[in-house]
């Protein structure tokens, strides 16, 4: 297993993950997204080969109502 | 026919509306429908892992033009961070430029909003800057590729309609980029006002999502913007301290 902060939250997940596995395993859909890795956006088409590092800080952000 | 240019698209409503403090995000559909609104913010948020919640997206009609703001930047380079991530996530390029680091009255910080919209600009987005009125940063907003300006009437969601009202009228009258009243307006008169004045446009959220029915207070308000320009291109006659009567003067049947 290693740590990684997501969304501000210490996270421990499997060694070898790809960022894929992670929405997998948060149950999240693709669509409507954003991933970022250290401040990185990572391209909806890299997720299958984006393998997370061990203190990767990871940002998963979406839409909300606002003016 | 009388269109509003942002960038390189015309749009023919100039009621912009926003998604913030729906009771129901299913309204926003029939907001836009009675409001005729072709354009309308959203904001972008970390997901809340523990209860993500639906996509706003999923409410809008897709012929709708996003408009994403920036909103929780405290700075420029906050602000550039968050356009990023709205265009990869599909949101088109255009961009509202709201940097604010004041709780209390929410005011832009013209400086940082400059910065980021000269960066943005130069990226190919089109930028919407949310701003303090003033003539000067207008001008080098315009210098740096803004495609409007969007001067503030009164606090955030404060319903406290123009009371701006003399810089409003200063930077209408000296922008060159179209003029977009974000910010306070509480009341479809005070739309009707900001139009009669020369504004090019009205960005709407608060005053709307918070009626007792949305959907009808979005058709008030765009009837009254729709007067407020109306009016505005006819120019309107000149204020008298004096009465100047409307019935003739003569043939009284005085006994």
């Amino acid at each position: 297993m290693i740590s990684v902060k997501l969304n501000n939250k210490e996270k421990w997940i499997r060694e070898g993950s790809s960022v894929s596995d992670l929405l997998k395993f948060l149950d999240l859909k693709k669509d409507g997204i954003v991933v970022e890795i250290n401040l990185n956006i990572i391209k909806k088409d890299r997720y299958e080969d984006t393998v997370l590092q061990s203190g990767d800080s990871i940002e998963i952000i979406t839409f909300m109502g606002g003016g | 026919m009388d269109m509003l240019k942002l960038g390189e698209t015309e749009f023919s409503s100039r009621l912009l509306s926003g998604t913030g403090k729906f009771r129901d995000k299913n309204e926003i559909k029939e907001v836009l429908e009675k409001s005729g609104s072709q354009i309308i913010t959203v904001a972008l948020r970390r997901v809340n892992l523990e209860n993500p919640t639906d996509n706003i997206l999923n409410y809008i009609p897709k012929h709708i033009t996003l408009l994403p703001n920036t909103s929780g930047a405290r700075d420029a380079k906050e602000a550039v961070r968050i356009a990023r991530i709205a265009k990869e996530a599909g949101c088109g390029n255009f961009v509202k430029i709201e940097v604010i680091c004041d709780a209390k009255y929410l005011m832009p910080d013209n400086e940082e909003t400059l910065k980021a919209t000269k960066i943005l600009a130069k990226e190919g987005f089109v930028v919407l800057p949310y701003i303090m009125p003033d003539i000067i940063i207008c001008k080098k907003l315009e210098d740096a590729g803004a495609s409007a300006v969007m001067p503030l009437g009164s606090p955030i969601g404060s319903n406290a309609g123009l009371q701006t009202k003399s810089l409003l009228e200063m930077v209408i009258e000296n922008s060159n980029l179209p003029v977009i009243v974000d910010a306070g307006i509480g009341r479809p008169s005070h739309a009707c006002e900001a139009m009669e004045m020369g504004a090019d446009g009205v960005l709407i959220n608060t005053a709307i999502a918070t009626a007792s029915n949305p959907a009808k207070m979005a058709e008030a308000f765009s009837l009254a913007i729709k007067a407020g320009r109306a009016a505005h291109l006819l120019k309107l006659q000149e204020e008298s301290r004096y009465a100047n009567a409307s019935s003739p003067l003569t043939g009284f049947l005085n006994l």
